[in-house]
């Protein structure tokens, strides 16, 4: 049961060899490649919710390791900071931060570089200050000259000045530029070595809608870009669908990574990552098969679900998981997505189910697919997330 | 050699004292703790491997007199058993506790162990009994607390134990030593 | 629509699968008073073993206090209550947070219906990690006293002013609505099977 936990952590998967790879869905090579090949470059990996994007960039970096003139940073930006609160900035500190223990872990930085650290820190989580206050304020001199004995009495007062990254404060705009000076310095004595950044950027499809992404993203990967730092980061699914903003404008290379083909006919790729994790020795394969097709191929789901069927299994004291169990986990998973849902919405998922087609034009449509209510089959292909579909179903005599 | 002088109805009177003492210092908690403690042990058990159900078989309800029951199967063991307990070995375990809850703590009035056997096993079963408190018991050919080797008419004396106990003693040392 | 409906003793099993260290979510539905809610976890997980309860009310707190309290606090299971005061701002901010919450504790979000539908449609991350880990806490008849169920049966009745043979007749034709105090009704009367 272990090894079926939804939860757990993609460096724990990876570590345990639960992750499967699928050459025709797998980007983490790709990504790694075009770090490696094109310095400086900026990718961006976008998918749904529960895609695999934080297990893509893991494998990304590992497979960067490999190279020992590369040195891959990752970094949780979500993990490290509230990014509800935050806007630009937040990156050029954590990557100030991370080159930093870099550079401490393999060499002897000079004084001067210290500083830099220090300025970046100050940046990164704030820090105090001394200004002088006055006792009394200097009086309006417009109408006679300064008197000679005008006393000029006052204090030193303490003052704190809030960080990028320690929350919660009010937006602090600064000066990006000056932060990506310093960091410059930072990520140039590590070229100086011969070693090559590569800032791997995950947290950010957190921000689940667009607009939100851009303002924490947009100017500190313009103000990387002069550091010939490459970037691999994720974003979140809606910003495909954008109004106004041509996101492959911004990045070299868009990585989308789309629902797995959930038909264990077509694809053994979920099948695959059942059995990495012992599913054969607790279900049939027709059970298996039948959670593939259920989790629409949201590979969190798969996992999820597998989960779940052996929780009801044992529950139940039963030695195997049984179609029973099976049956309630999709029931269970479809019941969690109706949790929720409006009126409308129901009626566009029927219209969806009976082949009326969907399009993500507006905003109700668009919460249905980050919510993964519905799943993109392909760019202008549309399903009901088919644990939701079976609930649906039995749901249509209920009164709204 | 002169012998000691010995009245066997004496002695099983002794006995039976002893027991009644035991029984005395026996103080448990309010039922629905007590059924909780029993539904973990089962639970343990079933986890561990040694039985195949737990804790869907444990049923607890209020018997007429204020008294509380807490079982496992049925009262008189019929096979085959689907609500009792069922071992990996094919054996198959019954019981019935009863309890009087005074407002602080309970009394063990009563218990019942009916340990199944498959027929390889030498024995058709195990019956480990409290009888329930009465005027008089016969302490020589049926001690208050007693066990059947297999045999109804046989009631072999036992040490009075909590329900958990005599539970523990089944499922680890009685049912494995007759596991092929 | 109807959530997997558990007593605690069930749900403190699951949460005894976890492995130590790695964090778990899961929701509970819970129509009871919090404080029998809180008093029944902490015995079942005394009685089993599964480690200590925190209880958060975050009826007042912001995402980032939260945060910081979930970093300080050192039990295995923590619940948090309260959510009913959030709006759908503060349930978004906390997803952004999403990982800040894995701190090697299972999470129990206790609310009520309403309030499940509105903070899962706020947090569609911390809805994929919940999955189908959303219950109906329900109650466990053969740990509760005759009086207790009476009582509690007595109050439905009067509360909805509903008869139980109504109860089940409008249960049999799946026309019964999904608040978690009609599963609760169900299984007290003993008729858990017509609440899947």
């Amino acid at each position: 049961m272990k090894r079926f936990n939804p939860t757990a952590s993609a460096k724990v998967a990876i570590g345990e060899g639960l992750i499967c790879q699928h050459a025709g869905r797998s980007v983490f090579k790709k990504l790694a490649a075009g770090a490696d090949l094109t310095l400086g470059s900026q990718q961006l990996l976008v998918g749904g919710i529960g895609s695999g994007k934080t297990t893509e960039l893991m494998l990304a970096e590992r497979e960067l390791a490999r190279n020992e003139s590369m040195s891959p940073l990752y970094i949780d930006v979500s993990a490290e900071t509230d990014l509800s609160t935050v806007n630009s900035g937040a990156l050029l500190a954590s990557l100030g931060m991370h080159t930093w223990r870099a550079i401490a872990s393999k060499f002897n930085p000079p004084e001067g570089l210290s500083e830099v650290y220090t300025a970046v820190r100050n940046a990164a989580f704030g820090h105090q200050k001394q200004v002088w206050v006055e006792d009394f304020p200097e009086p309006d001199f417009d109408d006679y000259d300064r008197r000679e004995d005008y006393d000029e009495s006052g204090h030193w007062k303490t003052i704190n000045v809030p960080g990028k990254l320690k929350p919660p404060f009010p937006a602090f705009r600064r000066d990006v530029k000056d932060l990506a000076g310093l960091v410059s310095k930072l990520t140039g004595f590590l070229k100086d070595q011969g070693t090559e950044l590569v800032a791997v950027f995950d947290g950010l499809d957190r921000l689940i809608k667009a607009d939100q992404f851009w303002s924490v993203a947009e100017q500190d990967f313009r103000a990387i870009r002069p550091l010939e730092v490459s970037v691999l980061a994720a974003g979140p699914l809606s910003i495909l669908y954008g109004q106004g903003r041509q996101v492959k404008d911004y990045f070299d290379e868009v990585h989308y990574l789309p629902p797995a083909v959930a038909d264990p006919r077509v694809s053994s790729f979920l099948i695959d990552i059942l059995r990495a994790r012992g599913a054969d020795e607790l279900m049939r394969f027709d059970l298996m098969q039948k959670l593939c097709l259920a989790s629409g191929g949201v590979l969190r789901d798969l996992i999820s679900l597998a989960r779940n069927a052996g929780e009801n299994a044992y529950l139940e004291d039963a030695d195997n998981i049984e179609a029973s169990h099976v049956d309630r986990a999709i029931e269970q998973l479809g019941n969690s997505y109706l949790l929720g849902l409006g009126t409308r919405q129901k009626v566009d998922l029927r219209k969806l189910l009976r082949g009326d087609g969907f399009a993500p034009s507006d905003s109700t449509s668009m919460e249905l697919l980050i919510t993964r209510r519905v799943l993109e089959q392909s760019e202008s292909r549309y399903e009901v997330h088919p644990a939701l579909a079976t609930v649906l179903s039995q749901t249509s005599n209920d009164p709204e | 050699m002169p012998v000691r002088p010995w009245n066997r109805v004496e002695a099983a009177k002794a006995l039976e004292a002893r027991t009644e003492a035991d029984l005395a210092n026996i103080s448990l908690p309010p039922p629905h703790e007590y059924f909780r403690d029993i539904r973990i042990y089962r639970q343990r058990a079933t986890d561990g491997g040694r039985t195949r159900n737990g804790v869907h078989v444990l049923s607890r309800h209020s018997l007429g007199n204020g008294d509380t029951q807490i079982n496992a199967g049925p009262t008189i063991f019929r096979d085959p058993c689907e609500n009792c307990i069922q071992f990996r070995s094919g054996a198959q375990l019954a019981f019935g506790v009863t309890l009087r809850f005074d407002g602080a703590q309970s009394t063990l009035l009563a218990y019942r162990f009916y340990l199944s056997l498959l027929p390889a096993s030498g024995l058709r079963f195990v019956r480990i009994d409290l009888n329930a408190p009465k005027e008089t018991y016969d302490p020589l050919h049926m001690p208050r607390c007693h066990m059947h080797p297999g045999f109804e008419g046989i009631h072999m004396p036992f040490p009075v134990m909590t329900p958990i106990e005599v539970l523990d003693r089944i499922v680890h040392v009685i049912e494995p030593h007759f596991t092929p | 629509m109807s959530f997997k409906s558990a007593p605690i003793f069930e749900i403190v099993r699951l949460i005894d699968l976890q492995p130590p260290g790695e964090t778990g979510f899961c929701m509970l539905v819970d129509a009871s008073s919090e404080p029998r809610l809180v008093r029944d976890l902490q015995e079942e997980l005394a009685v089993q073993n599964a480690g200590s309860l925190g209880v958060i009310d975050v009826r007042d707190e912001t995402v980032p206090a939260l945060v910081e309290q979930l970093r300080k606090i050192q039990n295995a299971v923590v619940l948090m209550h309260g959510f009913d005061g959030w709006n759908e701002g503060t349930f978004a901010s906390l997803d952004v947070n999403r990982s800040r919450l894995e701190t090697g504790s299972f999470l129990v979000f206790s609310v009520d219906l309403e309030t499940a539908g509105r903070f899962l449609d706020s947090a569609p991350n911390i809805r994929s990690f919940l999955g189908s880990n959303i219950f109906v806490a329900a109650p466990d008849p053969s740990a509760m006293g005759p009086e207790e169920i009476a009582d509690r049966l007595a109050q439905l009745r009067r509360y909805y002013d509903l008869s139980d043979a109504e109860v089940i007749q409008r249960a049999a034709n799946r026309d019964l609505p999904s608040e978690p105090h009609f599963i609760e009704w169900l299984i007290l009367l003993g008729r858990s099977e017509l609440a899947r």
